[in-house]
């Protein structure tokens, strides 16, 4: 079982960096290979929007950079865990950057989920999609609306498991630890 | 009284985009009400770092701001992103209201509402008034066209843009029935998914990707 983490570790505070060891430690220890793409050692040019990836090279983004790195490891992953600053409730930009590229990985047909209209996978659904989020100064509305944005993501790509966990200057150590060891249960206790 | 401004900003990474559009539309139609109005592209400005001093500097001066934006991955463009992560440290000169116009691909408006209140919150966190989201489902289905071409298939878009500007002219916030017209479907899903599947055929078609558009280039082993 692969997991990628997507590690927006641009910020100056590092942060998440003692997060993301505790979750590679952890799932290392569950059997997970792990692969860990940091933003700022990405090179992506943001999607331009012109579904060169639908209609002419089904499958791969027209722009030969990181974008297809993330994409193929994306498509390859059971686990998809991102790690980044809360924007205004969303990803940070520089996630973002490498995110939107997910479109490659969906054909561009219709599929009916839950009574909505989305699109089918072009690979197998990930069995879980987490978000871990930093806010260097806490919001609660803006938390709310990352997990929601988490939930909806999670419709998008039919996926099991979706969660949120927001951590800010209040959390020590000791309790993003545990919050972290308490998610992955979740992922572990998955059918 | 001063002459009021107002400032379009432009989410999509596209040229000619749904946005534009949209964008195009306010600007003019204030335009015609006797504001000074602009357009300006948030892609643009983090491409061509020159046009950001003239953008941030419209940001701060202007009365009203109205984002129209595309919807991806269920939230806003990454350049847009990181647009507003630079603009929320831009102070107003004078109170402000923000509005977002969020248009998506899929016919249901509801899928755009995480995407707005992304845009409420960053209208708090950057000090300005909220004066309110339009969640619009469908976006492709303008292909571009101007919003008045669109009446006789969409008259409840038409209706409730129109409506919007009014409120805005006069300084108001959007009314909650404004808001709550531009989300009611123009047509059923399931046609509307039909017409988005022979589209994409369509040009897959025509650039000769037709037999592999189920290709799975990334597909382990
Ligand atoms: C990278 C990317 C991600 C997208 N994500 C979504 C999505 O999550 N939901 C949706 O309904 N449409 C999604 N779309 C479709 C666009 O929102 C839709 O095509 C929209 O009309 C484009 O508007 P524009 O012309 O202003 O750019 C996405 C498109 C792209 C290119």
């Amino acid at each position: 079982m692969h997991a990628l983490i997507l590690y927006d570790d641009g910020r100056p505070e590092a942060a998440l960096d003692p997060v993301e060891a505790v979750l590679t430690e952890r799932l290392q220890a569950a059997g997970w290979t792990v692969e860990t793409l940091r933003t700022s050692a990405l090179s992506i040019r943001p999607c331009v929007g012109c579904f060169t990836c639908w209609t002419r090279t089904p499958g791969e983004c027209g722009m030969d950079d990181d974008a297809r790195t993330y994409a193929k490891a994306h498509a390859r992953s059971q686990l998809f865990v991102v790690l980044t600053p809360v924007s205004f409730g969303g990803y940070s930009g520089r996630t973002k950057t490498a995110l939107d590229h997910i479109v490659p990985n969906i054909f561009p047909t219709i599929t009916l989920r839950k009574g909505e209209v989305h699109h089918p996978l072009r690979y197998p659904a990930l069995r879980g999609w987490l978000n871990i989020g930093w806010q260097p100064v806490p919001d609660a509305a803006c938390a709310e609306t990352f997990a929601a944005l988490n939930v909806r993501n999670g419709l998008n790509g039919d996926v099991k498991l979706s969660d949120t966990l927001v951590f800010t200057p209040a959390d020590n150590a000791a309790a993003r630890t545990a919050a972290v060891h308490a998610l992955l249960q979740k992922v572990e206790a998955l059918p | 009284m001063s002459t009021r401004t107002f400032l379009a900003l432009v989410g999509s990474p596209r040229a000619h985009a749904t946005s534009q559009v949209f964008a195009r539309y306010f600007a003019d139609q204030l335009a015609a009400r006797g504001w000074q109005t602009e357009v300006l592209s948030l892609a643009g400005a983090i491409r061509k770092p020159e046009g950001w001093p003239a953008l941030a500097e419209r940001f701060r001066d202007a009365d009203t701001v109205g984002l129209c934006t595309p919807l991806y991955v269920d939230s806003l463009p990454a350049e847009a992103t990181l647009a507003l992560e630079r603009l929320v440290d831009v102070a107003p000169t004078r109170p402000q209201g923000f509005f977002a116009l969020v248009n998506c691909g899929f016919p249901e408006a509801a899928q755009n509402d995480t995407a707005l209140a992304i845009c409420r919150h960053f209208a708090r966190q950057a000090g300005r008034t909220w004066l309110g989201g339009l969640a619009l489902g469908g976006g492709g289905a303008l292909a571009g066209q101007q919003v008045e071409k669109t009446r006789g298939m969409m008259p409840h878009l038409c209706a409730a843009l129109e409506q919007a500007v009014a409120a805005l002219d006069t300084g108001e916030a959007i009314p909650a029935a404004t808001q709550a017209l531009i989300r009611r479907p123009f047509c059923p899903p399931r046609v509307y998914a039909l017409m988005a599947d022979v589209g994409m055929f369509q040009d897959a078609a025509k650039h000769g990707a037709l037999w592999r558009i189920f290709a799975r280039p990334y597909a382990a082993g």
